[in-house]
This record gives C-alpha cells, sequence and structure tokens, in this order.
C-alpha cells in the first residue's frame, strides 16, 4: 500500500515537473518566436550579426580546447610536465578578469560631460554590446564586479572619485567597435545630440587597461555541486 | 476481495506513465528539433533575414555552448591529473581555480537575494493617453539593477539562467531581452550571492531604482524583491574571447 502511494505522487510529481517545463519551455519559446517575429529589419540583422558572431567565437574557443586538452593528455602521458600549458590558462584567465594589465587595439572614447553613475553603467554596457574584451574608465580597470557608485553628487568608480572628461578605453577589435558604437540610435550619438555633450570616438592600435586594484573576494558564495 | 487482492494492475493505472511518456517526448522534440537542421555559417546577414534563422542560429548556439562546457570541464579534469601528487603545480592550480571563480565560470551558491521583474500585467491594454513603454521592463533597469547589486557587494549575479559575467551585455530586442547572445522573456528573476540585508536593502531603497518602484505602484509592474538564505547562479557557458588582448611581459 505504501509502495503503491509512493509510487503514485512520484508519477504525479513527475507529471507536475515535466507539466511545469514544458508550459515554461512553451510560454518562452511562444515569446522568443513572438518577439523575432515583430522585430524592424534593422534589429533583426544586429541580432542575426549577434547570433554568428557569438557562434564564431564559440566555435573557435571549442577547437583552441580541444587541441589545448590534447596537448594536457599527451604531455600526460609522456610523464613530462605541463606547467607551461597550466601557465597558459591562468594567464588567458587573468586578462579575462582583469587580474593582468592587457595591452592591445580598440577605440578610445572621451565623454566632456558630467555623467551620473546610470550613465556610466550604460555606457559600459553598449561598450560591451560593441564587443570589447576589456575596458578601462580615466586608466581605471572596469569589470563586473567594478562599482559605480554617486556620494554627494561625485561618481565613485570603485571608490576612487572621476571627473570629466571621461577617456574609456574599449579594447577589442577596433572596426567592429567603431561600427558598433557609431551606429544610428546608439547610446553614443543619442548623448552627442543633447547640448553641451561632446563626444569623440577615435580607433587605436595602442590601448592599455590596467589590472584591478582590489581583486573581488568571496565570502558568501560557495562553489555549487 | 480476491480481486483487489491481486497483484496485476488494470490497464489504465499506467496512463499516467503513457501521458508522461508522451510529454516528455514532446518536450525532447522542441529542443531538438531545431538543432538538427543546417545552419548557414556565412555572415552574410542580408542574404537571409527570416525568423528561422535567428532560430536556427539559436539552436546552433546550444549546441556548441554544451559541447564547450564539456570541453571546460575536461579541461578542469586535466588540469587536476597534472597537478595531484606535484606540490610545485599545486599553487598554479589554485590560482586557476581562483579566477575561473571570479571569471564566473564556476556554479555558485550562498544567501542572498532573488529579485523578480515583470511587465505590467495591463501592459497590452494601456490607457491610450499612456505611454506603453512605462509597463514594460526595459534594457537600462536590468543594466542599473545589476550595478546596483554589485555596489552592494554582491558576488555573483544572474538573470534567469545567464550568469553576468565580463562578458556579459544587457541587450533589448523587441520586448525580450538578450543576455550572453541569449534570449530571455520576462519574467525577470535576477539571483544575486552577497549579505542579503545588504542587498535586499540597495534594491528597496537605492535612488536609481525610484522610477522602477513608482512604475510598480503607478503602473502594475511587477517588482519584487526577497532575501534568502540559499541562491544559486549557473556558470558562465558563453565564449571567453581575448583575440585582440595581449599581456605586456
Amino acid at each position: 500500500m505504501i509502495r503503491t502511494t509512493l509510487r503514485q505522487s512520484l508519477l504525479t510529481l513527475i507529471c507536475l515537473v515535466v507539466g511545469f517545463a514544458l508550459v515554461t519551455q512553451l510560454r518562452t519559446y511562444d515569446s522568443i518566436l513572438g518577439d523575432v517575429r515583430n522585430l524592424s529589419t534593422e534589429d533583426l540583422s544586429i541580432v542575426i550579426i549577434k547570433l554568428i558572431d557569438e557562434n564564431a567565437r564559440l566555435e573557435s574557443e571549442i577547437s583552441q580546447l580541444q587541441q589545448q586538452n590534447a596537448v594536457y593528455a599527451q604531455t600526460q602521458a609522456d610523464g613530462s610536465s605541463n606547467l607551461n600549458r597550466l601557465v597558459d590558462d591562468l594567464n588567458r584567465l587573468r586578462v579575462q578578469t582583469g587580474a593582468a594589465q592587457v595591452h592591445g587595439p580598440g577605440v578610445l572614447i572621451t565623454v566632456n560631460y558630467a555623467l551620473r553613475a546610470a550613465d556610466v553603467m550604460a555606457l559600459i554596457n553598449e561598450i560591451r554590446n560593441a564587443g570589447a574584451e576589456a575596458v578601462a574608465i580615466n586608466n581605471q580597470r572596469i569589470t563586473a564586479h567594478t562599482t559605480i557608485e554617486e556620494v554627494n553628487g561625485m561618481l565613485l568608480i570603485d571608490d576612487t572619485p572621476q571627473a570629466p572628461p571621461y577617456r574609456v578605453a574599449a579594447l577589442g577589435d577596433k572596426n567592429t567597435l567603431m561600427g558598433a558604437l557609431n551606429r544610428l540610435g546608439g547610446l553614443l550619438r543619442i548623448w552627442n545630440e543633447i547640448e553641451g555633450v561632446s563626444i569623440s570616438i577615435e580607433p587605436s592600435d595602442d590601448l592599455t587597461a590596467p589590472r584591478v586594484a582590489n581583486p573581488p573576494t568571496f565570502h558568501y558564495a560557495q562553489p555549487a555541486p | 476481495m480476491r480481486l483487489l487482492a491481486t497483484p496485476a494492475r488494470p490497464w489504465f493505472t499506467s496512463m499516467p506513465l503513457i501521458v508522461c511518456g508522451v510529454l516528455v517526448g514532446l518536450l525532447l522534440s522542441l529542443r531538438v528539433g531545431p538543432a538538427r537542421r543546417v545552419v548557414a555559417t556565412s555572415r552574410n546577414v542580408t542574404s537571409d533575414l527570416s525568423e528561422s534563422r535567428v532560430l536556427d542560429l539559436r539552436a546552433r548556439q546550444q549546441t556548441l555552448k554544451q559541447q564547450l562546457a564539456l570541453l571546460r570541464d575536461e579541461q578542469a579534469t586535466l588540469q587536476r591529473e597534472a597537478t595531484s601528487n606535484q606540490s610545485n603545480l599545486e599553487e598554479i592550480r589554485s590560482s586557476i581555480d581562483e579566477q575561473k571563480l571570479i571569471a564566473g565560470l564556476t556554479p555558485l551558491r550562498g544567501p542572498g537575494v532573488v529579485v523578480t521583474l515583470d511587465d505590467s500585467a495591463s501592459a497590452l491594454t494601456p490607457d491610450e493617453a499612456e505611454d506603453p513603454n512605462r509597463y514594460i521592463i526595459h534594457q537600462q533597469q536590468l543594466v542599473t539593477l545589476v550595478g546596483v547589486l554589485w555596489n552592494a557587494d554582491a558576488e555573483a549575479i544572474a538573470i534567469n539562467d545567464q550568469r553576468v559575467t565580463d562578458q556579459t551585455s544587457i541587450y533589448c530586442v523587441g520586448s525580450t531581452v538578450m543576455v550572453n547572445q541569449e534570449f530571455l522573456a520576462p519574467p525577470f528573476t535576477i539571483r544575486a550571492i552577497g549579505d542579503p540585508q545588504k542587498l535586499e536593502d540597495a534594491v528597496s531603497t537605492s535612488h536609481m531604482l525610484a522610477d522602477l518602484w513608482n512604475r510598480q505602484r503607478d503602473y502594475g509592474l511587477v517588482v519584487s524583491v526577497k532575501s534568502k538564505n540559499q541562491v544559486q547562479v549557473p556558470a558562465y557557458t558563453g565564449s571567453i574571447s581575448n583575440s585582440t588582448l595581449e599581456v605586456p611581459r
């Protein structure tokens, strides 16, 4: 009897979960389909470019990882040390997290206007959207964890006061960045229309983003299984 | 009596199982279906601006992300093997693990908050004199919310099932939002790990989010924040590109 009840409740549970998953998925799928259908031609081409580019990056990272993993396995089999491979992996991550200073091409955006904290957040989002690989504002590295606040009307980036002109280095493919940041209807175009605001965007082959001053620490978060 | 005691089950007791099977099958077919189609990888955008192209590219992205996740796991295992019993390499491996933690490549859990945002239920029939934009969640509100959470010392943030990392941008397209080049539909559930009280206070009282709360009151936008003993955020599954960056030696 107990077994039957258990079996029934298990089945009920499975059905509930499946039903929920189905409905959620259908809602999401429907909603996405509906939204895609309603996009303007321009928006649709932006979305398609974003998807194509991300797929290309994923493909390239997949083939890189396949090669790297093969090297790990081979070196391990030979009984030699994987020290070089490990150092390479570490450095690749340090570029990513802002633990290392980086150098490369990109665009330099100069904004000669006092920005509010929310404006700076919007600007960074716009720059990441344009495909930047590293960002620095007035020679301060910007990462996901960077704090951008206003205290008594003063802009603080990671607790350091910042004032105009803001020189924003966006490192990455300079042609892609120039195109995306200059696009009609883009944030910088809109800002440039505002009286008293002057913005310049210049391509460069020689930009630097320093390493983060204070790397993030984890007191509450634990690795999840 | 005897009939009731018999272990033989009438045919209809297996009905739930059959229904479940059919539902699961349907679910699987929805997931797998689009992925099997051939995807054009050319960047010749103007040649095909159809909805089905978007859905094909999205399905392809999901397949690639699964492949990448497996390779990242494999690499982590190889790194562990390469450094086990070698005390001189142990330090490098722990640095790699720490960097992965910061980069958002590790799923995390801990205390924090869950913020829910949704378009107003009356979004479809706003008063004609009103601006319909006031009834829906926009890109900038998500960007500001995430910024406010980082400012309150969040250690990790996810929007729906997408981890927010250095690579992440929030991009509004039509009435959906793209995060990590993946489409997210409302409701948006933002999970942040950190000091629950500090995070909750920041979301409730930050002047940067005043507009959001005002629109909850005036236009029925769905906004809520709850502190939790345990929230979980997934690992970042997108690409990590730093093809143009050099580390000065």
